[in-house]
Parts: C-alpha cells; structure tokens; sequence
C-alpha cells in the first residue's frame, strides 16, 4: 500500500466535510470519522458484547484477574478504606463501564455516521479496556513480554496487535482536534 | 457538663485523626506494560488539563521509575481521581502524602 493509498482507521474529519445528518451534538465540536471495513466494525462491536459479559457477571476463577485489572485497588496499604472505595465505586464504575460499551457498539452498528468527541473518548476508553484484559489474558506482565507480544503473529497477539494499533490512532485523532 | 466558658480539655486522639483526615492525599500511577505510554499521556492531559510537556514527564516517569505522582487533594478530591484514572483503566491508587 503506497503511503497516499493509507486511511487511518480514526480521524479527525473538518467542520465542513461532516454529513449534516451525522451531526449528533448540533454539528458543533470535533468530528471524527471511523474508517473501519464491515468485518472489523463487527469484530469490534462482537468483542464490546464480551467486554459487557465480563463486566456484568458473577467473577469466576477465569475472570477474576481480569475484573481486578479493570477494577485495581484503589488504597493498597488500608483494607477498610479500601473496601469502602469498592463498595461506593465499585458500581458506578461498572456502569460508566457498561454505558460507553453500549454506546460505542450503537455508534459502530451506523455506518458513515460520524462522532463527536465525547463519543470517541467512550470509543478509545473501551477499545482500550478490550486490550487490556486480551493483554491481561495473554500474561503481559512485563516490557520483556510486552516486546514478544509486539512480535508474536498468533491470532491472539495479532488482535493485541490491532487494537493498539486502533487505539494509538484514535489518540492521535483526539490530540489532533 | 462544664458550667464555665473555660476552656474544656479535648480528647486527644480526636484532635489527631481531624489533622490525619485533612492531611493530602497523592494520587499515584504505576506502570504497567499494557497502556500505551500516548494513551496514558492523553488521559492525564484530558483528566487533568495538563500541558503536554508536563503530561509527557509524568508519563515518562511513570514508565521509568515504576510510578509518578499526578495529583492531589484531600481524601474526597484524591478518590474522585482515581475514579476517573479507573475509568481510563490506569492503574491508580491514593496514598497519604508522606
């Protein structure tokens, strides 16, 4: 692919090139645009559904190591204060959590609709979420296994691969804006 | 019950858990090797309105020397931080600023 041939897969769109129709938050602020193939718009909305599964169940052996990373301590030397952090937080996380899974997966279902930047934010922050727990259950514990996963073509890894890749150009779009 | 308006002596434990409960609180981010070092430096200049220079030496700290340092306040201020880094799944925490 030539380098003029190359759409990112998130961008910063101008004022005047955003369809009337997608403009959610009365066309005002910055759009961005998703340039995602039907096949990754459909891989992304499946893995928010298991994101949500996650969040919204009963913690297993399996999924406890994942739930303690999107949920870490927020007092590591005070259990009392700790508990009552989870207890206050512990829910209202996990909605805020669930309400940007839901929305993202709305936005990602309207092809050609653009987003405002509050939307994108819920998009980064759950793509970002995805990653992690897939890191998370691919043991990167460390820069050692976070450079091997940068080399390993398994699909696991090439999907860690991808989303970071995602994530980094959402970030950029955003930083741009 | 004192009858006078002289001073009544206080129990001192009281007087020190008020001065521990005022006392700032730090917010601290740990490294992680997941984040990615653009992502985290956009969160804290999101989160926090920090310029890019600053939220880039946070950033570099936090990779560096394992943690950094992003904020304080008291408990209140320091907790709803740390909700929010958790939003952003950084991996923060509050400690007693030493």
């Amino acid at each position: 692919m030539s380098e003029r041939d190359f759409v990112p897969p998130v961008e910063h769109v101008d004022n005047s090139d955003v369809d009337p129709l997608g403009a959610f938050d009365h066309g005002e602020g910055a759009r961005f645009r998703l340039n995602f193939e039907t096949e990754e718009r459909e891989l992304i909305v499946r893995l928010l559904g298991e994101m949500k599964d996650l969040l919204t169940s009963e913690p297993n052996e399996h999924t406890a190591p994942l739930l303690h990373r999107l949920f870490p301590p927020a007092f590591h030397d005070d259990e009392e204060k700790e508990a009552e952090y989870q207890r206050l937080m512990r829910e209202e996380l996990v909605a805020s959590r669930v309400a940007a899974v839901d929305s993202v997966s709305l936005l990602l279902m309207e092809e050609g609709r653009t987003l405002g930047e509050g939307e994108t934010m819920a998009f980064m922050q759950s793509v970002n979420a995805i990653r992690l727990v897939l890191g998370t259950m691919l043991d990167i514990t460390d820069d050692e296994s976070a450079e091997e996963a940068d080399i390993n073509d398994s699909p696991e890894y090439s999907l860690y691969g991808y989303l970071g890749w995602v994530l980094e150009w959402t970030v950029t779009a955003l930083s741009g804006s | 019950m004192p009858t006078t308006l002289e001073p009544v002596r206080v129990e001192e434990p009281k007087v020190d858990e008020e001065l521990a409960n005022d006392r700032p609180w730090v917010v601290i981010v740990w490294n992680d090797p997941i984040n990615l070092m653009s992502y985290v430096t956009f969160v804290l200049k999101k989160l926090f309105g920090y310029s890019d220079e600053k939220a880039t030496a946070m950033m570099l700290d936090v990779h560096h020397k394992g943690k950094a340092v992003v904020a304080n306040g008291n408990r209140e201020e320091a907790e709803m931080h740390v909700f929010r880094l958790h939003e952003h799944s950084l991996w923060a925490s509050m400690e007693h600023d030493e």
